[in-house]
């Protein structure tokens, strides 16, 4: 099949399946697509099996920035692991521990061969025998797709796939590297110290690639169809299209796929999201930034055009919150207090203290020696956990006190402009305990 | 020049019992719960042995020296 068949535009993911909200939007469908109906739309990948060289040229035409909260360049993931080649295992990332996002569950639903295509293409690319696909414990339905997927599919990979699932016990870190890493070998699927890229000694002590589900699926696009093809959409900063999970301020949430260099507040507005009374808006789920709405505007999906601005999606993930935002920080490092796994110091000490100092903070009061101690707080904790989660909680706590800097001297004063307002961007069942 | 060893504690396994930081005070500060904060990672020569000794009473086997 030739590319031109698929889609000539938007969009790729959704493609056959979707609403389209406006020509640069639309949500992911619902439905999945089964083994026959995967291979009349997309064709078979089985040509790109086992083709370094072909990946490699189409990345070094259009970067894939991965997407599961790190934003690192796939070309470059590539190259640091392919010197492991014939001695490698690959695990894909369906984790999605972030509460807030929900894209990797619509993927798996909607396009599970589209993901085990990109796994296979990428492992035997690399001359690895084994895939792993790791999911969710709370989304047993995915679980069923993703395993009805690998039956059909019954001896076409020239990879060994196995389905593994998260430990649930282990909260927003399971989805961290080397959780899951520690998760597949049975290990317990708490974070485990690797702090070296690439990973050697990953599952069964072998060297380890764990990439997102979403960025697999792109990878399987873009092998297919080509970089001139993948490339034909977006803009200089970011080609392709990106799923994110939008969130708006009473809860509710969709799952839209989403053409890259789309400005943020044309997507709010084609979703019919309010944004007059809105007071902040979460970019980039618990491990980005709260920014104000009136910054909006000037943000565009791209992750390298973000992250000039000290800012990133995540794993794909915008909230709009109408509550106070100093309550909203508050509520979201209360929140990651809660699900440290209690291995490291400064996590498991330092967390449940920043998130007494935002609780001040958020209530009416002289706060101004409670902002330094933040501070100090913060110094404490950054880069000294096992895992980055601490540094989430850090990055977070800097920016809401930089942005909201007006709303805190409202505070000071003994104010609020928001009182009254309740949170939804944190799991209720986690707001009790901490305080 | 040969590069200096570099001091690393692994946070995950670390106890934060702080022998470490009293065999090498120049190098590691303990934070407000007693966990150590590496002040400077590059081991100069002469802190060598001391470095090596943490290493080896770290009761969780948390201090590392990489040799360049
Ligand atoms: S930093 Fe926190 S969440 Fe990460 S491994 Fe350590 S204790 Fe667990
Ligand atoms: S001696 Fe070991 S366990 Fe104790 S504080 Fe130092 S690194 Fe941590």
């Amino acid at each position: 099949m030739s590319s031109q068949d698929y889609s000539k535009s938007f969009p790729r993911l959704g493609y056959g399946g979707a609403q389209i909200i406006k020509a640069r939007a639309s949500y992911l469908g619902t439905e999945t697509l089964v083994w026959d109906d995967h291979l009349s739309l997309l064709g078979s990948a089985e040509p790109y099996f086992g083709s370094i060289h072909h990946l490699k040229r189409q990345l070094a035409e259009t970067e894939i920035y991965g997407r599961g909260g790190a934003a690192f360049p796939l070309s470059r993931k590539i190259e640091a692991y392919q010197r492991f080649s014939g001695n490698l295992v690959i695990a894909a990332n369906g984790t999605e521990s972030e509460f807030l996002s929900r894209k990797d569950a619509a993927l798996l639903t909607r396009h599970p061969h589209l993901v085990i295509d990109g796994l296979t293409i990428l492992a035997s690319s690399l001359g690895a025998a084994t895939g792993h696909i790791h999911l969710k414990y709370a989304n047993a339905a995915v679980a069923s797709v993703v395993a009805s997927a690998l039956a059909e599919r019954h001896g076409f990979d020239p990879v060994k796939i196995e389905i593994s699932i998260s430990n649930p016990s282990v909260g927003y870190p399971s989805g961290v590297e080397s959780a899951v890493i520690s998760a597949v070998d049975g290990s317990g699927g708490k974070p485990i110290y690797l702090p070296d890229r690439p990973i050697e000694k990953g599952i069964k002590r072998r060297p380890t690639l764990v990439s997102n589900v979403e960025t697999l699926a792109q990878l399987a696009l873009l092998a297919r169809f080509g970089a001139k093809w993948y490339s034909g959409i977006g803009t200089d900063a970011e080609f392709g299209t990106r799923l994110l999970t939008i969130t708006n301020s009473d809860g509710r949430s969709a799952v839209v796929e989403v053409e890259a260099g789309l400005n943020v507040f044309e997507l709010l507005e084609a979703l019919a999201i309010n944004l007059q009374k809105t007071s902040s808006v979460l970019l980039g789920g618990y491990f980005g930034r709260l920014v104000p709405p009136g910054q909006v505007k000037d943000l565009i999906i791209s992750a390298p055009a973000l992250k000039g601005m000290g800012l990133g999606l995540g794993a794909g993930v915008i909230a709009v919150s109408s509550c106070c935002p100093i309550t909203e920080t508050s509520e979201i490092i209360r929140y990651l207090a809660s699900q440290s796994s209690g291995q490291c110091g400064p996590c498991f000490n330092g967390l449940p203290e920043l998130a007494l100092l935002w609780d001040t903070l958020s209530r009416p009061g002289n706060i101004t020696t409670v902002v330094d101690e933040v501070n100090r707080v913060c110094a404490l904790v950054m880069g000294r956990g096992g895992c980055a989660m601490p540094d989430g909680a850090v990055i977070l706590s800097k920016s809401s006190l930089r942005y909201f800097e007006s709303e805190l001297d409202i505070h000071r004063q003994g104010g609020c402009s928001y009182s009254g307002i309740n949170s939804y961007l944190v799991p209720t069942d986690t707001r009790k305990g901490i305080r | 020049m040969a590069r200096m060893p570099k001091l690393r504690i692994n946070p995950i396994a670390c106890n934060g019992h702080g022998m470490c930081a009293e065999l090498l005070p120049e190098l590691i500060d303990l934070d407000d719960w007693g966990y150590p904060i590496i002040k400077t990672s590059e081991i100069p020569l002469n802190l060598l042995d001391m470095a090596k000794r943490a290493e080896r009473i770290c009761p969780t086997l948390a201090v590392m020296i990489l040799e360049n």
